[in-house]
């Protein structure tokens, strides 16, 4: 970790509360997570497929997307809570 | 009820998250219950056998989900929970076994569709299998070391002020294709056991200079992690490498198609 080289998280913890004392750079994490969620993956030519055309959109900003995922991050949280494992 | 064995309902949509092999088939150990929530937020993961596969799927509403889907498309809080939520799933059986994702936002009509669709690519995702079995995905990122200056910014005095002077700064960046960096796509390359274009959605960060997604056996995760720290100590003060993963091979997969 030292020499600037950092892993980061596959996926979400699943102790959501530790999401809140993340700081700006980790949030770029989830915006990885976008990375290689979107546009991957095998397209399978079933009875309804999705376009994508729509992700086009994610690519114009970067801050728009950060707050987006920190929003949705909110969203997960309250949801988490309310669902006792 | 009539039919209690079934667990999606006779024409209820489905959510498709990926394709592992059925344990039936490999002999493996089936696989434990995830914790994770179904992409609606409503519905659990279910594994749905389809001859030599197992599908992980997920109940969807036909009206509030399928059909609004290609809309929500556009919606980027809807794309990033349910971008993240699609992860943790797909995240999850990795850990377990491997499974090959399916595109984000892929939707079936019914259960029949999707067995239909699935059994008649089978040779093709056999192959897929064969290839990512035993590998992760790691993204690799190189951004040069030195900050934007804040100072530069304030000064603008006009909208086009700032970004002339925002060119002009891009302009004055290290080259992007380098001899280093194609020295460190090599090293890597040679690890790993495919390479992918990567990351369109943080295309933007500042200062990133080059990045690639790469498929790793995992018996050479020391390799991989000694052949970065190489370049990491090689680059010191002047550029800064970022990794992330171990992910799902999402990006080694678009043969099966």
């Amino acid at each position: 970790m030292g020499h600037g080289l950092r892993t980061r998280l596959s996926q979400m913890p699943n102790d959501f509360e530790t999401l809140e004392t993340l700081g700006a750079e980790d949030e770029i994490s989830l915006l990885e997570i976008m990375d290689h969620v979107l546009n991957s993956g095998v397209v399978i030519h079933g009875s309804l497929v999705i376009s994508l055309a729509g992700v086009d959109l994610v690519y114009l900003g970067l801050n728009v997307v950060l707050t987006s995922v920190e929003t949705a991050l909110k969203h997960l949280q309250i949801e988490e809570k309310r669902r006792p494992r | 009820m009539a039919n209690s064995n079934r667990k999606i309902a006779a024409g209820g949509a489905i959510y498709l998250y990926g394709i592992s092999e059925s344990p039936a088939a490999t002999g493996a150990k089936k696989p434990a219950k995830l914790g994770s929530v179904g992409i609606d937020g409503v519905h659990p993961v279910q594994p749905l056998p389809c001859g030599d596969f197992l599908c992980w799927v997920c109940e969807v509403d036909q009206a509030s989900f399928a059909d609004a889907v290609e809309r929500n498309m556009e919606n980027l809080e809807w794309l990033a929970l349910h971008g993240v939520r699609h992860q943790q799933v797909v995240g999850e059986v990795a850990e377990q076994m491997t499974i090959v994702p399916a595109r984000f936002g892929t939707v079936f009509s019914g259960e029949p569709a999707l067995l239909k669709d699935v059994q008649g690519r089978k040779t093709a995702l056999k192959k897929v299998f064969a290839r990512v079995a035993g590998g992760d995905e790691w993204g690799v990122k190189v951004f040069a070391a030195r900050k934007v200056s804040a100072v530069a910014m304030t000064e603008a005095k006009s909208g086009k002020e700032y970004l002339q002077q925002k060119a002009a700064r891009l302009k004055k960046r290290p080259e992007r294709n380098d001899q280093e960096l194609q020295e460190l796509a090599t090293a890597l390359g040679k690890i790993a056991t495919h390479s992918a274009p990567s990351g369109k959605v943080s295309g933007a960060q500042p200062n990133l200079l080059w990045q690639a997604t790469f498929l790793v056996p995992r018996g050479k995760r020391r390799q991989w992690d000694q052949a970065l720290k190489n370049f990491v100590e090689r680059w010191d003060g002047q550029r800064r490498i970022e990794v992330n993963g171990p992910w799902p091979p999402y990006s080694f997969v678009s043969d099966a198609e």
